[in-house]
């Protein structure tokens, strides 16, 4: 029997240790078919965050960089600048893009950094436990909003796609999300795209991706899926916020 | 040309690629002045954001391969702290440039020494340490920017240049040594595409059972060789001295005509000036301390570096401090009467 | 021998660049030299200062807290640094522009009308390059010809138009000084020995 569906050669042939119903095993394969689909291999250097998807440098068959959480965008700021041949995407989850590092993300986003940016947003704190993300949804239980995200304390879902939207810089801004097979195509589709914004110098581009983490959603995948799509995807739309197309943005 | 725009342009002549900073007093003449030339010398120039994220684009670019370099002035690395503890972590080799003002807190803008602690003990979290070199004029800020980079890369490591406001601010003459580049060994490690290699991987975490022990038995090893093969010193007519000074930065510009001054009218007085602030000279102070002769220690803060003088004299030889905190500047006159009180006894 | 000297007025009279071409002459004899400005915050008020030591030997700090000499431009410049002045040190200003309320009689002081010698070259604003010269023609720190070679290499391209003018007052500056210190034995009048150059150096 021949077989139809193998793993991309830019992801490692090796288990990838994430929790059974989690979307980063679907968004890493994503990106790493991608990834070949354009032939860049060679040219792409990754970046790991501070989160669960830390180890994305074990599973990435291509150059790694781990930073500090929150930082990825300055990171990737320097690395694109020094090396503009490669190709630089960052790997973020809510916490590390939406929470500490929302700075670094404002301003690489409105400097037009020519960097991919990959959003995760499972609207919680995956490997430390189950805290609130800032994108939590409102009345939402996590391990330190055990009566449910109150707002009059704890502020609202922050929607980073249609904040970064309203950037000058930004070529690509959308969301998207893993739930279905419809959405996963959607999400190769619009990953490829921001590779290529960066191969045509268009700059700066982000997909932020809806994401279940039944773990500590506590829910089954399947709970959890039906659960994104009645919750998450009310609150935050999917779609494209900006598509400004611009052209041959160089870079010193 | 100022101190701190001497430093500057020794980076670029050292070959810096990449520079990130953030404005604060009193070192804005640094990003000032490369934003004016580093372009012009096939470099990147970025006012960040944050000396947060100047520090991280720093470490990106170092991940890269590039030469890279910050500056800052005291605040501003207490920020940067994080990320010279995740350079350290992950070997990457940047200079980052602290020009001390007085603290803590917002502190004032006067000149300082207030940030030794926090220079040669680590700074960050984690055990490490960084080669730390301490000018005192402005011929040092460009020979030591020099070979800052130099260490960087031979050790993969961060480098840090400990200044202060009256060193940036100053401009005295000074000579523009040519740089020369050593025989360093190729970045193999660097980031840039796997073409016919297997990827690289630059990172500070290491989970795996006794991993992160081995790896900061590494760095423990690298440090070594550093005190072993790296300390920088001047002496001054320490021979017969019956008391020495020991001073770093511009408090030994200070405590040197203070010195000389004695010297002339005939107290046996010297000066000991540790160039380098880690490795510290602690084999050459030890080997000059003995009970007929005392150290004084003279700082621009309540006393920190006096710490590491009487572990290096351990017990040997009395040790004591003059210092003045909070951004205010001794004058020669003072000290020159404090030191004669203490030689006449 | 070392010269201490502070020179001092309000934002936008050329105290800087006073300070900057007596240590760019003082650098061009081989003398040591360090100049040092005020610097952040303080600028803001509105007043400006700088530091400049020429000595034959390795200079200590270059923040200094008793000048030898002082050049003040505005009151209030002479109410912050009168009375730090050493004794028998020399004191210049502009007596239009400055009006000491109680002199000193421990001090020497050198007055020129910089403001009007300037004014009479159509340039109010160049007083500090008149000051300039009289505190050449008062202390003979620099050599006249130092000074205006360093004038010459310190003015940009795009303000080649003025340097004549500001080289003209610099000399009339010179001439107004009444009591003039005699140029050192051997030194023709404005131009001081050259000096050999040492400077401190890295010692590893």
């Amino acid at each position: 029997m021949n077989k139809t569906i193998d793993r991309s050669p830019s992801l490692k042939k090796v288990p990838l240790r994430y929790c059974p119903g989690c979307g980063h095993i679907i968004i890493h394969r994503l990106i790493a078919e991608v990834i070949d689909a354009l032939n860049i291999r060679e040219r792409t250097i990754g970046i790991a965050p501070v989160g669960c998807a830390v180890f994305a440098y074990d599973y990435f068959d291509i150059d790694m960089l781990e930073v500090a959480h929150g930082r990825p965008p300055a990171a990737a700021t320097g690395m694109k600048r020094v090396r503009p041949d490669s190709i630089v995407f960052s790997y973020q989850g809510d916490g590390d893009l939406a929470s500490i590092g929302t700075a670094e993300i404002v301003h690489a986003a409105n400097r037009g950094e020519n960097i991919s940016v990959f959003f995760v947003n499972n609207a919680t704190y995956g490997m430390t436990g189950g805290q609130m993300a800032p994108t939590t949804l409102r009345g939402q239980v996590t391990t330190t909003t055990p009566k449910g995200r109150e707002t009059g304390t704890a502020g609202y879902p922050l929607h980073v796609a249609e904040m970064l939207a309203a950037l000058e810089g930004p070529s690509l801004i959308a969301r998207t999300a893993v739930d279905s097979p419809a959405n996963v195509k959607t999400t190769r589709d619009l990953i490829e795209r921001s590779f290529r914004c960066q191969l045509e110098n268009k700059g700066f581009s982000m997909i932020e991706i809806l994401s279940a983490c039944p773990t500590n959603w506590n829910m089954t995948p399947s709970q959890s899926t039906i659960w994104l799509r009645e919750h998450m995807m009310n609150e935050f739309k999917l779609g494209v916020f900006r598509d400004a197309g611009k052209a041959n943005v160089t870079r010193g | 040309m100022k101190g701190n725009e001497a430093l500057a342009e020794a980076a670029i002549q050292a070959g810096c690629s990449f520079y990130a900073g953030y404005p604060i007093t009193p070192q804005n003449e640094i990003p000032e002045y490369l934003s004016r030339k580093l372009p012009a010398a096939g470099g990147t120039f970025i006012q960040a954001e944050s000396e947060v994220a100047a520090i991280n684009m720093v470490y990106g670019a170092s991940a890269c391969g590039a030469r890279a370099m910050t500056s800052s002035s005291s605040p501003g690395i207490s920020l940067k702290q994080e990320g010279i503890s995740f350079l350290a972590g992950a070997e990457l080799p940047a200079v980052i440039v602290n020009m001390q003002r007085g603290g803590p807190g917002l502190g004032n803008i006067s000149a300082s020494q207030a940030d030794y602690f926090q220079a040669v003990k680590g700074g960050g979290h984690g055990d490490y340490r960084m080669i730390v070199y301490a000018p005192y004029n402005v011929q040092e800020l460009w020979d030591l920017t020099l070979l800052a980079f130099d260490k960087a890369d031979e050790y993969r490591t961060p480098v840090m240049v400990l200044g202060d406001g009256i060193l940036g601010q100053m401009m005295e003459p000074f000579e523009p040594t040519p740089y020369v580049r050593p025989l360093l060994p190729e970045k193999t490690w660097a980031l840039g595409g796997c073409v016919n290699r297997q990827p690289n991987v630059v990172r500070s975490l290491y989970m795996a059972d006794g991993e992160l022990e081995r790896r900061n038995g590494l760095l423990q090893e690298k440090y070594r060789t550093m005190k072993a093969r790296d300390v920088l010193y001047q002496t001054y007519d320490v021979g017969d001295a019956e008391l020495i000074v020991v001073s770093f930065g511009i408090a030994a510009r200070i405590a040197i005509a203070a010195v000389r001054k004695l010297r002339e009218e005939g107290w046996k007085i010297g000066h000991f000036r540790p160039v380098t602030l880690f490795p510290f000279p602690e084999r050459q102070l030890r080997e000059l301390a003995g009970p007929d002769r005392r150290f004084m220690t003279v700082e621009l803060n309540a006393g920190q570096m006096v710490e590491d003088v009487r572990l290096a004299v351990n017990g040997r030889s009395d040790v004591l401090f003059y210092g003045r905190p909070g951004g205010a500047i001794m004058t020669p006159e003072e000290l020159y009467e404090r030191l004669k009180d203490e030689l006449k006894g | 021998m070392e010269l201490r000297i502070i020179i001092a007025g309000s934002g936008g009279q050329g105290v800087l660049f006073f300070g900057k071409l007596l240590a760019y002459a003082a650098m061009i004899e081989g003398r040591e030299v360090s100049w040092f400005p005020s610097y952040g915050a303080e600028m803001r008020g509105g007043t400006a200062n700088c530091t400049v030591i020429i000595s034959d030997s390795m200079i200590g700090s270059p923040v200094i807290r008793n000048p030898d000499v002082l050049v003040v431009m505005n009151d209030a410049s002479y109410q912050r640094f009168a009375e730090k002045l050493s004794p028998g040190g020399i004191l210049i200003y502009d007596p239009s522009a400055v009006h000491p309320a109680a002199p000193r009689d421990d001090i020497r002081t050198v007055t020129t009308a910089a403001g009007e010698l300037a004014s009479a070259m159509n340039s109010t604003i160049r007083a500090n390059m008149a000051l300039l010269g009289a505190f050449i023609a008062a202390t003979r720190a620099v050599g006249v010809h130092a000074a205006l070679r360093a004038l010459d290499e310190n003015t940009p391209a795009h303000r080649r138009d003025l340097l004549t003018i500001n080289k003209d007052i610099m000399l009339k500056g010179y001439d107004s000084v009444q009591n003039k210190t005699p140029a050192a034995p051997g030194v023709r009048e404005g131009i001081a020995l050259s000096h050999k150059r040492g400077r401190p150096g890295l010692i590893a």
